[in-house]
């Protein structure tokens, strides 16, 4: 999905312009027709909060578009399905900003990075009932957890996990939602939107047999990481913070919310957390 | 020995109970001699006799005729092959997506020219990995693409995509690193059938960096899964509703499918894990070796969501002859035309890739068209029998080959893991196949 808040009618012209002219002189097939913008971003594919097409483009890019646009940022955002991608383009070019939770940059990556947090959630573990037996002792401990096995993204850090004694199995999140149902895994962990959404799309029918832990699992922060070496990068933080502010104080912010998490939701829990 | 020779097949269909009339005719007849073939039959059944296979479904037709039809072996645990028994032809699909896609072209909706990001827009863009010398700061660099991945790249398998399963065939740092972005992002071979659409998969490897320029490399991976979206995006049709109506429904392939029909599961063969010894072991779950995972068993899956234009089809040896034959008929079987001769003329033109060798499954000496390897020379070690000739084959042990100067067909069908040690069976088989040439 590509967004473009600016320079959109200079795009279209150059693209019509340089499409003739490569139809009429240049190669049948153009190296590309399409612009890069000098303002990129990159986001990691993570739904429902970072969507992949124009029309379900998530809860985190509609928070972070309506502050981008009221705050006339413009740039180009291209979304990438993994977080290594994301990590590379970060540390080895120079995108404006990128997108998404937290990255886990390196070192010398972090020392570039001014990380603006935008949605912070709770996250849950889930267990998949099978018969009667109680499936998950979880009060809050990991350490009753001991001998489990944990179902974690490759990105994920697992030390504490791995402190308490738990197995740990990697996979995509779809995939590991698969392998708790399949009983290869005992439970996994995320936030309770992210989980809704990978059982409506793979097993809406198993619904009632996943079973959310209680109390929650831990915190989730995710929000847009913008780079102080890039020209506009400092600049740009500094209006998206002031543009964040304005989103919730005007309630645009809690509108968005309600939008895709239900009209139920607790939204001063949700500002609290990224204040 | 003629007669014994006719006995036998003749046997062979009494016992198989065919549910298509099929009836080879005389091979002499049409040219092949009796007796050649009957060597054919003898190495197949060595081989099921050594337990290095445990059957086969074997079919030589000559001049529009089928004059071989022979099942061998087992299909299943106490089940005879049948000459109906319905195959996991896996990468066979793939000449089958390629005439889909010529077909659209053919309807004025595509060219192989065209860059697939005018269909896919997330190919705009695109980026190769390229390896930073040792001791570099960062292992890798992404450079943009020097021109766009075109529809002829996809088909001739110059786009730059990989398997993931080419990491073991051809280990380098540069694959393992292209190959860990597809691990990461879930991308698979479709060997096994994931739950998501063949969209889903393709929107996100579109986004992952080449493994080489398009057009500078031949390397065989996803194209034609890439492909049998691009036919979803075209024309607006499921990728399986597309092949059934515009293929499978004119050519009468009646029992070609993506998933199986529950009326049709008992006709599944079995796959078979075999170490080339003697010990033979029916499959009965996933086969993992490293990148590679296959899957046999999700072909007994009824409906599912993911249709790859590398893999997925199911069909029988009666079937596939009457693909190979509409194409060796340059685009017409029994009066009904699917492609005109001048665009078979182009799938089936020696050399669409260069000085670039289809090495995979052939040697040095085969080229690839639009969707089959193609033998260029008869100087190297896998001869086929003519300069010409196109064919290609499947994980599990299946192979197709088409002769156009000698109007022959040759398709061995088995169901057989691991892959690699079959070449010098199927190579027997087409040898046999040619020497029983006699006119």
């Amino acid at each position: 999905m590509i967004l473009k808040y600016k320079f959109i009618s200079l795009c279209s012209l150059t693209l019509i312009l340089f499409s003739a002219n490569s139809a009429a002189t240049g190669p049948r097939v153009a190296p590309s027709l399409f612009v890069t913008d000098k303002n990129i971003m990159y986001a990691q594919e993570y739904s429902p909060f970072v969507g992949n097409t124009h029309e379900q483009q998530g809860l985190l890019m509609d928070l972070i578009s309506s502050v981008l646009k009221a705050e006339g940022i413009a740039g180009t955002v291209n979304i990438l399905p993994t977080q290594s991608m994301v990590q590379y383009y970060f540390s080895q070019e120079m995108p404006l900003a990128i997108i998404g939770p937290d990255f886990k940059l390196s070192k010398a990556a972090n020392r570039k990075a001014i990380f603006i947090p935008v949605l912070g959630l709770d996250t849950f573990f889930y267990a998949y009932q099978k018969g009667e037996t109680k499936v998950l002792d979880w009060t809050g401990k990991l350490k009753n957890l001991k001998g489990k096995t944990y179902g974690a993204n490759k990105s994920e850090d697992v030390s504490a996990y791995k402190q308490a004694g738990i197995n740990i199995k990697y996979a995509r999140t779809p995939a590991l939602v698969k392998q708790l149902q399949q009983g290869k895994i005992d439970f996994i962990g995320m936030p309770e939107a992210t989980f809704n959404y990978l059982n409506k799309q793979h097993s809406p029918e198993q619904a009632a047999l996943f079973i959310k832990m209680t109390p929650k699992a831990g915190k989730v922060l995710m929000g847009i990481t913008f780079n102080k070496n890039h020209p506009e990068g400092q600049q740009a933080a500094k209006a998206f913070k002031i543009g964040l502010k304005k989103l919730i104080n005007s309630g645009q912010y809690q509108t968005i919310l309600h939008n895709h998490l239900g009209g139920d939701i607790a939204a001063d829990e949700f500002i609290k957390r990224i204040q | 020995m003629k007669k014994v020779y006719h006995l036998l097949a003749g046997l062979s269909l009494a016992y198989s109970g065919l549910a298509l009339a099929v009836e080879p005719i005389k091979p002499e007849s049409v040219g092949l001699s009796s007796m050649r073939l009957g060597r054919l039959s003898q190495v197949i059944d060595q081989h099921i006799e050594q337990k290095k296979i445990a059957g086969a479904v074997t079919l030589i037709a000559r001049k529009g005729k089928i004059a071989y039809l022979r099942p061998s072996g087992l299909a299943d645990i106490d089940k005879p092959m049948q000459a109906d028994t319905i195959f996991r032809i896996v990468s066979m699909t793939k000449p089958l997506t390629s005439t889909a896609i010529m077909l659209l072209y053919e309807q004025g909706k595509l060219l192989p020219s065209d860059p697939i990001a005018k269909y896919i827009p997330e190919f705009q863009n695109q980026k190769v990995l390229e390896m930073n010398p040792k001791g570099s700061e960062f292992p890798y660099k992404l450079v943009p693409v020097k021109r766009d991945v075109t529809i002829h790249d996809l088909l001739t398998h110059t786009s730059g995509l990989l398997y993931l399963a080419s990491t073991g065939w051809f280990p380098n740092d540069k694959r393992e690193q292209v190959v860990s972005f597809y691990r990461e992002a879930g991308i698979t071979d479709g060997f096994c059938r994931p739950d998501e659409t063949i969209g889903e998969m393709v929107k996100r490897l579109a986004k992952l960096p080449l493994y080489a320029q398009p057009g500078e490399e031949w390397e065989y991976g996803l194209s034609a899964d890439v492909l049998g979206y691009l036919v979803e995006v075209v024309s607006g049709i499921k990728f399986d509703q597309f092949v059934q109506t515009q293929i499978f429904d004119p050519l009468k392939m009646q029992d070609s499918h993506f998933y199986i029909p529950e009326s049709k599961i008992s006709r599944l063969s079995a796959d078979w894990n075999s170490d080339w010894k003697g010990s033979l072991e029916r499959v009965t779950g996933p086969l993992i070796d490293g990148d590679l995972a296959l899957c046999p068993n999700d072909a007994y899956a009824t409906s599912g969501k993911y249709l790859s234009g590398g893999a997925s089809v199911l069909s029988t040896a009666y079937d596939y002859y009457r693909f190979a034959q509409m194409l060796l008929n340059k685009g017409e079987l029994d009066g009904v035309r699917l492609l005109s001769r001048k665009t078979v003329e182009l799938m089936t033109a020696t050399n669409h890739i260069g000085e670039h060798n289809a090495t995979l499954l052939h040697s040095h000496g085969w080229k690839f068209g639009l969707g089959f390897a193609i033998q260029e020379d008869r100087s190297h070690n896998v001869d086929s029998g003519d300069v010409g000739v196109f064919e290609w084959a499947g994980y599990y042990s299946t192979r197709f080959s088409v002769n156009p100067k000698e109007q022959t067909i040759t398709i061995f069908l088995s169901q057989t893991s691991p892959f690699g040690a079959h070449f010098g069976l199927w190579d027997k088989v087409t040898a046999l196949s040619t020497s029983a040439i006699a006119d």
